[in-house]
């Protein structure tokens, strides 16, 4: 296992790969500590809200209703507008953010309290809440999340009143964000669902605990008999370090890319129980383990849309005068942000790649660099210029409208011959372990005088590049 | 390298019977589907959200169709359609992913698996030819481990698969010893070899009847397209999402199966056209029905059974099939059960498919229902 390897393998999995910059100073020094770096970025306290957040405003429901239909439909369109300015300032912070770990692990909460926002405003307030907590206690970042209005609304707690209980939000509480399928009871989910009748969106949209809607009365959660408030419920269910498996159980699968094994899925339960649902305690454990730097995790999976999205955007980088490129690759690739499929969240691994996703994926680092105009120049069939453009799916007929701008890998690669800048090229971007007698790579090696763009542009085609 | 999959046999040759799966996701709400329209329970469950009698295409003295779905009385009143009632599974499960894993995977509800039912039919299935989802990317349903089974979003996306050159010499380099290199490699492999065995069919000056322009109408003209350009594709698969009613339930429903109806009517009229509907089976079904009683924001929470509704010219056992669970017999405010859907399934396999391995494919002891 060499060091290089390693490095890569670690910025593939705690951030969005390794950076030129982080490549061209381990080409000097050769040596990369993980755990350490790792330390480093959990410890730093660098939360800054979005630009954009702090620029949302509530929509008044009780004004629009006043309004006329045109006018009430215009604002509406306005503000789904913001939420595709907050997801493209997103994607932003991830491919330029000097702490990627925290991005990273905001994306997996987003994942794991997987809500579509009704508004801009409520978007913003739950993103925030997940990046501001993302590293820091499941507890805290637990009782933010039922609080949100985008997660009751999402999950119809707004319905769910005293004598006439909703489920929906007490069920997804127990199975997808804490314990799991079948560590509770039906009869349980139904006690609980009183428990958070009336936790609610007030006028002023934030939480609002609507006490003429709750239901205060006794209820049996667990086999405990009591009135039990929504807190109490969330509390209890902590309690249970079933909870603690599962969610650090589903951390250790985001980063490993399969489910830890049973030793290490032990070692993550007790970290996380005893220290009392730390997260950063969690992620050390599984940088630490054996496991990780195991060749059967190495480049043993596949980039989610937005990770390949932010590679693209951090590699070459992207600019452009809007978010267009930014969601025509999320939605053809089917990750958009803020609009999960359901709430149990995205697909992973192979579940990402199909017969329309995978041709896409491997087209668009040619739409990005080459364009109509760039032809390559070779015999080879496979890289003669093409209309690529035209090859994508019809939503980037107009090409995807992005430029990219390759000249510090010009500036790093550009002197040396051919060969070697694709050598050096596939050393920062591809997997170590994927590269052995790569017979695309080779053949790709062979073409010539390509330039910096052309071997570029071919190697991120290829499907190592859709590994880490 | 994979072996080629798909053999060019000339399309016109091909005689066999196809099933089409239209999925309702999300957990349709049955009772207002299939309304049953003399029953005081349901009136006094349903205060606000049930359907006036006046307001069903009545099918039966007992049951009548949602108004949105009055284009689906004629497939009844011709013997085109059956209706299973009580369509369910022991010990059910309320949660969407789950139930719908249970429904894709056909296992008993105890057990998990990463292999769908039509996976598995298309693993042990002499035909060569893809099974083919109209979707963005493949149904659990659809999933096995030697998957020939292709998801296409739309017609231009198999042309452009076709042309891209690069993906065509990835498709044909040399195998990778690294498992998911090999997985991306082989995937490249199966779709460019679908790509152009489906290309080579595509008419595009077939004759077409209208289609509703919503989700489910595009994605079943394209089955019908391939269907009637000769595919000799067994199995077809689509879905439509949006049936989670938990609130303001009567406008979305209306809506949906609105869409539903005119997209199947469409369909049913192209095809009986071709001369090919009496060989075109489809299947409707969701994840669960749901509660019985209203909730209070004007929908309905999940639940247990529903209906399941087949469509065909080649019916043999048409109309009202099963036996109607009770509303006042609950569990837990949800209907039980009395049809087991694999039971269905075991039908479509060895009678419509004609696979011999239904049993194999579904585990033994499963009744079967005639199709």
């Amino acid at each position: 296992m060499t060091s290089l390897q390693n490095i890569k393998h670690y910025h593939s999995r705690f951030g969005f790969g390794l950076s030129l910059e982080d490549y061209l100073i381990f080409t000097k020094s050769n040596s990369f500590d993980a755990s350490a770096h790792l330390n480093k970025q959990v410890s730093v306290s660098d939360y800054r809200p979005l630009k954009i957040s702090k620029n949302t405003a509530p929509l008044r429901f009780k004004e629009m209703a006043e309004m006329e239909k045109s006018d009430r439909k215009a604002m509406a369109k306005d503000d789904r507008k913001v939420v595709i300015e907050i997801n493209g300032e997103w994607v932003a912070e991830m491919a330029s953010t000097s702490n990627p770990l925290r991005e990273k692990m905001s994306l997996f909460w987003h994942d794991h309290f997987a809500c579509k926002p009704k508004t801009s405003h409520m978007a913003a307030s739950y993103l925030e809440l997940l990046r501001n907590q993302a590293l820091g206690n499941f507890r805290s970042l637990l009782h933010g999340v039922a609080k949100e209005p985008a997660m009751l609304l999402y999950l119809n707690n707004q319905q769910n009143r005293k004598g006439q209980a909703n489920e929906n939000f007490a069920r997804e509480v127990m199975e997808l964000f804490t314990l799991g399928i079948g560590k509770y009871t039906e009869e349980d989910i139904k006690e609980s669902a009183r428990a958070f009748t009336g936790w609610a969106v007030g006028a002023d949209k934030s939480f609002k605990l609507n006490e003429r809607q709750h239901d205060s009365g006794t209820k049996t959660f667990f086999g405990e008999t009591k009135n039990w408030s929504g807190e109490e419920i969330i509390e209890r269910i902590l309690e249970e370090e079933d909870a603690a498996e599962y969610v650090s159980g589903k951390i250790a699968r985001y980063f490993l890319g399969k489910p830890p094994s049973e030793k290490l899925q032990s070692n993550l339960t007790k970290t996380f129980y005893e220290g009392d649902y730390e997260i950063a305690p969690v992620l050390l454990a599984i940088v630490n383990s054996k496991e990780f730097w195991s060749e059967e995790i190495i480049g043993q999976d596949i980039l989610s849309p937005v990770e390949l999205l932010v590679r693209l955007e951090r590699d070459f980088r992207l600019s452009a005068e809007n978010n267009f490129y930014r969601i025509a690759i999320q939605k053809s690739l089917g990750q958009i942000l803020f609009q999960p499929p359901n709430v149990a969240g995205w697909p992973a691994g192979k579940g990402w790649i199909d017969a329309s996703t995978l041709p896409t994926r491997l087209s668009l680092a040619r739409a990005i660099l080459l364009k109509n105009d760039y032809e390559l120049k070779t015999n080879k069939s496979f890289a003669q210029g093409e209309d690529l453009t035209e090859n994508l799916s019809k939503r980037f007929k107009k090409g995807l409208q992005v430029e990219p701008n390759i000249s510090d890998i010009e500036n790093a690669f550009g002197h040396l011959a051919y060969a070697d800048q694709t050598t050096q090229i596939t050393n920062w971007l591809i997997p170590e372990t994927v590269l052995a007698q790569n017979e695309m790579i080779e053949e790709i090696k062979l073409l010539n005088s390509q330039g910096t763009k052309g071997a570029l542009a071919l190697i991120a085609s290829l499907p190592e590049y859709q590994l880490k | 390298m994979i072996p080629n999959l798909f053999k060019f046999s000339t399309p016109s040759s091909f005689m066999g019977k196809r099933l089409v799966v239209v999925q309702l996701s999300g957990g349709n709400d049955w009772l207002n589907t299939l309304v049953p329209f003399r029953n005081d329970i349901y009136y006094k469950s349903r205060p606000k959200l049930s359907i006036s009698p006046a307001g069903v295409a009545q099918l039966t003295d007992e049951i009548g169709l949602h108004p949105s779905l009055i284009s689906l009385k004629s497939f009844f009143d011709e013997g085109e359609m059956a209706i299973f009632q009580g369509v369910g599974y022991p010990e059910p499960n309320r949660s969407h992913f789950r139930s719908m894993d249970i429904w894709h995977t056909a296992t008993d509800g105890k057990s998990y698996s990463d292999q769908g039912w039509l996976g598995r039919w298309s693993e042990k299935s002499q035909s060569d030819f893809p099974s083919l989802e109209i979707n963005e990317s493949l149904s659990l349903a659809m999933k096995a481990s030697e998957g020939k089974s292709l998801a296409i979003a739309n017609l231009n996306g198999i042309k452009r698969i076709k042309d891209d050159r690069l993906l065509q010499a990835i498709a044909h380099s040399k195998e990778h010893d690294h498992d998911m290199a090999s997985y991306l490699y082989q995937t490249a492999t199966r779709v460019t070899e679908g790509a152009d065995y489906l290309t080579s069919l595509i008419k595009t000056d077939l004759k077409e009847s209208d289609y509703p322009s919503n989700v489910l109408g595009a994605d079943l003209r394209i089955v019908s397209n391939l269907i009637k350009s000769g595919a000799e594709t067994r199995v077809f698969y689509t879905s439509i999402s949006g049936f989670d009613t938990h609130a303001n339930q009567r406008g979305t429903q209306e809506r949906l199966l609105k869409n539903v109806g005119n997209s199947l009517t469409a369909f049913r009229n192209d095809l009986q056209q071709a001369n090919l509907w009496d060989d075109t089976l489809v299947m409707v079904f969701s994840e669960f029905g749901r509660r019985v009683s209203q909730n209070a924001g004007g929908g309905t929470d999940h639940g247990t059974a529903g209906n399941l509704i087949l469509l065909s010219g080649g019916l043999k056992k048409p109309g009202l099939r099963g036996e109607m669970p009770s509303l006042e017999n609950l569990d837990q405010g949800d209907l039980i059960y009395t049809t087991d859907f694999r039971e269905i399934y075991s039908g479509i396999l060895h009678d419509w498919l004609k696979s011999p391995e239904a049993n194999n494919i579904l585990g033994s002891g499963i009744g079967r229902s005639v199709i």
